[in-house]
């Protein structure tokens, strides 16, 4: 049968190449022998007779190429020659394989790097979540009674539940109150996210009513850090916000919840949210489930198999037409824009998603063009090496290898290379990520997951085999164009390579510049931000929350329990000052709202959106924020006296362009009571709104403009606060002292770690500073490449041309025309690359606008030092070689000849 | 005097390889001489293009090969048909007859 003979053939090709080979060679040596003593019986001489006989046969070599080009898996088999001949070829120049590994390894690396952790935030799913497809987010726009009636009637969804967003829980007793992240959850919820329950159960129907008995489902991480992972803490009873909860079940490892970021480590019954939920003023407690006004549920759903994405919609905002029909029509679009589905990709708030994606597609660029640079660096190399390699080429030129075959065979060598640089990347992109978790670890964001999945080393070997084609092929083709004849007679023709070269050395030169432009805009506008006055005194501020919701006090108990707290900590010997606040500085939570000028309850007008913070007496002084007019808020602003505000200056401004606005009333919210607007204060960084992930950079930079309002304390009262403590300078252990102080205070309160002001700005600023030494390193990165690419070319040409050298001096040129000569070269070159690097940039920082803080995208001051600073790097590195042409010795150059 | 050596249509040697190996075995070489003789000199099948051929008659399964010795003594590769190789032999030859009938008529010989 053919095909069997075809295979057999292909596998003896394979395997039996030897043989094959040998014996193919022995057949074409009988052949010529046969035709030789056929011409010497035809009478030639020997000599002529086996001329003859080679000239008719045609080559022995060439005849051999053809027979191997027509065998069955040829491609294969010279495929792998040239893998064997490529890497025999780099083993003999280790040095010049070294650097190549390196430059593209640095190029391939960072890419990597960068690619995971974009892979990371936008696709891997959230740890711990099984069957991510299909599950859908419907946010934080929904009551309870209207989530019932989707549930009773989404046939579209297999599963739905509803969350209630990240709160507090006092976990223990007296003297060991642990405050912990969790969450109100519907039964269910576990399945619908796709968690698994690796001890018990998680919580079923009759869990989720109102007479249940309490249960609890504790995290991984909680059961581990608390419960020593002991299995029999299944059925027993502990301590949340002073009642007692059997624990039904511990979540799978890996499992803290559907947002990433914000990890919770305890879930209850949404039943039980009126016996439970820690009280305070701006959160519905008690007839929260009952009320559908009430709106503050995230509802998650799965997709029903077979239900497409539009059909669910469809339905889905039909439901909630239905249910606003059968409420008097109220709220309706409120409640079909909570209707809109939104598929969860990834572990990101679908709604942080498009963010998220620029930022990725910047970073993605910006490390593009350091993959550039090392492309066109390595493809520089790659030349110069080929042009010691002419006469090599020539030779097999000359025994018949075709101009494709060479060019496969260099292309071959380049993806060898390129290849073990994606390696090298590979090694270089764990040690950055492994940099950049420890980093994020010493701050409380969840750091990202950035172990290699197959989505990072498939991107890491699309690159490298991109890598091996455009830094490989430019050179392939140049050297595959050799003349034979030329190349065996030692004349290389260097004209056009040359050029060739000189063009790679200038993109390099001016893609670097582009790049270094980006960054320095970028570096300039972070130190911006990082020398940002936050507003406040920053030097002996210390902070510590707590929850006094969490315990569930009568609102009296609990104000009395904050003004005793105050007092208490304030008389400390170290301390200063104390007061408290609900959003601190930087804490990533803030509130937002609209705040109406006047006191007519209908009047719509002038509304300005502010962010929003409750403040005890005396937070101004404290914190160090200076009062421009009126006064600060003081401890007899509350419940019992006229209500008050204070703004900053920022809303001031808005609000009443013209005038004072001390005296003048406005609201908090359009039906909220009117308050007089007692004291402006400067503006001061407050409460970020942005999440932890990929917004904190950008938002920073905006948190101090911002129109804020501030509210006494005294007279909304807050479950959870956090208290700002100014130490006397100098004095010790006062940390220790405020936490010894709140547990005498009240021995059921749990408390966070006392932490620095300082602390607070440093983690706000850790993703500005992050990225700007990531830049900075990309940077160095770049102008290395491109000195290393200038040395290398400069190098090489003093090389060619020491013949000239020698003729000039010889005829009488001095060392400095020597050195004007190789240096004026050099600087043509780094002259164009840097006129083409300052186009590009003027041409594209403009899209860097939006990102930028201070800093225009034509910064002169950013533009003219760092194309002096590439001049610099550029100078020294075609000084080298120039000096080293100033000692060509007229004689011994031009004996060489 | 010999006539003009004329180009080998396309597709054609293996035919002709295999139509000379139709009576006995033979080499290379003696292959080669074998289909210059019976065209009466009007193919002169190149080494270049004769021994790939041969290879890949021989990978295809229908032909086989053994070393053996030449009418001068010689060490020498011999080719000899496969019954697969008959085979191809007979459909080739029935197809060509049909195409060189065809062309005549179509191009009016006598």
């Amino acid at each position: 049968m053919p095909l069997l003979a075809r295979l057999r053939s292909l596998v003896t090709n394979l395997l039996a190449s030897r043989r094959v080979e040998a014996d193919l060679d022995d057949e074409l040596r009988a052949a010529l022998d046969q035709l030789t003593e056929e011409k010497m019986a035809a009478g030639l001489n020997p000599a002529a007779a086996q001329r003859e006989a080679r000239l008719e046969l045609g080559g022995v070599e060439q005849v051999k190429e053809e027979v191997r080009a027509a065998r069955a898996g040829a491609w294969i088999a010279t495929w792998g020659q040239d893998v064997r001949y490529g890497v025999r070829a780099l083993a003999r120049s280790p040095g010049f394989a070294a650097v190549v590994i390196l430059v593209l390894g640095l190029g391939i690396g960072a890419n990597t790097a960068i690619f995971g952790l974009v892979n990371s935030l936008l696709y891997k799913p959230l740890p711990g979540v099984h069957d991510p497809e299909g599950l859908i987010w419907l946010r934080s726009s929904w009551s309870y009674p209207d989530f019932l009636e989707l549930r009773a009637r989404g046939e579209v969804f297999s599963g739905v539940a509803a969350l209630g967003g990240t709160s507090r829980f006092a976990l223990g007793t007296a003297g060991s109150i642990e405050l912990v992240s969790g969450e109100f959850v519907t039964a269910g919820a576990f399945a619908v996210m796709g968690a698994d329950i690796a001890l018990g159960r998680g919580f079923v129907p009759e869990d989720d009513v109102a007479a249940a008995a309490p249960v609890t489902v504790l995290s991984d991480t909680l059961w581990r850090r608390r419960f020593g992972a002991d299995p029999g803490v299944i059925g027993r009873t502990i301590r949340v916000n002073g009642a007692a909860l059997r624990v039904a079940g511990v979540a799978a490892r890996g499992f803290l919840g559907p947002e990433v970021g914000l990890p919770r480590e305890l879930w209850v019954p949404m039943a039980l949210h009126a016996r439970l939920a820690a009280t305070s003023d701006d959160r519905p407690v008690g007839d929260a489930l009952a009320d559908r006004s009430s709106i503050w549920l995230n509802v998650i759903a799965r997709l029903r198999e077979g239900v497409t994405l539009p059909e669910a919609q469809a339905a889905t905002y039909a439901i909630a037409g239905q249910i606003a029909d059968a409420h008097g029509d109220r709220d309706r679009a409120r409640r079909l824009e909570a209707a809109t589905l939104l598929p969860v990709i990834g572990g990101l708030d679908p709604r942080d998603r498009l963010e998220a994606v620029w930022v990725a597609a910047f970073l993605m660029v910006l490390v593009g063009l350091v993959l550039l640079v090392a492309c066109a660096n390595v493809a520089g190399l790659l030349l110069a090496r080929a042009l010691t390699r002419v006469k090599e080429m020539g030779i097999r030129r000359a025994l018949g290898a075709t101009r494709p075959r060479l060019v496969r065979q260099l292309l071959t060598e380049g993806l060898v290379l390129a290849l073990l640089g994606g390696g090298a990347g590979l090694v270089l992109a764990g040690w950055t990520n492994e940099l950049l978790v420890a980093l994020v670890r010493r701050t409380p964001i969840a750091p990202p997951d950035l172990g290699l999945d197959r989505r990072v080393l498939g991107f890491t070997l699309a690159v490298s085999l991109l890598t091996a084609v455009v830094a490989g092929l430019a050179p392939a083709v140049q050297v595959s164009r050799i003349d034979p004849m030329a190349a065996l007679r030692n004349q290389g023709g260097l004209g056009t390579r040359s050029r060739l070269r000189r063009a790679l050395v200038v993109t390099q030169v001016g893609l670097s510049l582009l790049f270094l432009i980006g960054a320095g805009l970028f570096a300039r506008s972070l130190l911006r931000v990082g020398s940002v006055d936050p507003g406040f005194v920053v030097e002996n501020g210390l902070t510590a929350t707590i929850d006094p919701g969490t315990l569930r006090y009568p609102l009296e108990h609990g104000l009395a329990l904050e003004r005793r707290l105050l007092a208490t900590i304030e008389a400390l010997p170290g301390v200063e000052r104390a007061s408290a606040v609900r959003y601190p500085p930087f804490s990533f939570a803030s509130a937002q709202g609209q705040v109406y000028p006047g006191t007519d309850l209908a009047s719509e007008d002038g509304a300005v959106s502010a962010g929003l913070n409750l403040v005890g007496p005396g937070y101004f002084a404290t914190m160090g924020i200076p009062v421009a007019r009126g006064r600060e808020l003081v401890a007899e602003d509350d419940g019992s006296a006229p209500r008050v505000v204070v703004v900053n200056e920022a809303l001031a401004r808005r609000l009443f362009p013209g005038g004072d606005a001390i005296g003048r009333h406005v609201r908090v919210g359009r039906d909220a009571p009117p308050a007089a607007i007692v004291g402006v204060v400067a503006e001061a960084a407050s409460g970020t709104a942005a999440p932890p992930q990929a917004r904190a950079v950008i938002d920073l930079t905006h948190e101090r403009d911002r129109p804020f309002v501030y509210r006494p304390l005294y007279q909304s009262y807050q479950g959870s606060l956090t208290l700002v403590v100014r130490a006397r300078p100098g004095a010790r252990d006062v940390a220790a002292a405020v936490s010894g102080a709140i547990r005498a205070v009240d021995p059921d309160l749990g408390v966070t770690e006392v932490k620095t002001l300082a602390e607070h700005v440093d983690l706000a600023l850790l993703p500005a500073r992050l990225c700007a030494a990531l830049l900075a390193g990309f940077g160095l990165l770049a102008l290395g490449l491109a000195a290393i690419g200038l040395w290398g070319l400069m190098s090489a040409s003093v090389k060619r041309r020491t013949h000239e050298i020698g003729v000039r001096v010889a005829l009488g040129a001095t060392r400095a025309d020597v050195l004007r000569l190789v240096v004026g070269d050099g600087v043509r070159v780094v002259a164009i690359g840097v006129g083409l690097g300052l186009g590009l940039a003027l041409l594209t920082t403009r899209f860097l606008a939006g990102l930028l803080y201070g800093v225009s995208p034509v910064d002169p001051t950013t533009f003219v030092v760092v194309s002096t600073l590439f001049l610099g790097v550029a100078l020294v590195a075609t000084a080298v070689p120039a000096l080293q042409a100033t000692r060509v010795d007229p004689m011994v150059a031009l004996r060489a000849e | 005097m010999a006539p003009a050596r004329t180009e080998l249509l396309h597709g054609t040697l293996d035919l002709l390889v295999l139509k000379a190996l139709d009576l006995a075995p033979n080499h290379g070489l003696g292959i080669a001489r074998r289909i210059e003789q019976v065209t009466q000199g009007t193919f002169h099948p190149q080494p270049g293009s004769l021994f790939p051929a041969l290879h890949r008659l021989e990978e295809q399964g229908w032909l086989d090969s053994e070393w053996g010795e030449s009418e001068n003594r010689r060490k020498a590769k011999y080719y000899r048909l496969t019954r697969a190789g008959r085979r191809r032999l007979e459909k080739e030859v029935a197809s060509w007859r049909q195409i060189a009938h065809a062309m005549n008529l179509a191009l009016g010989t006598s």
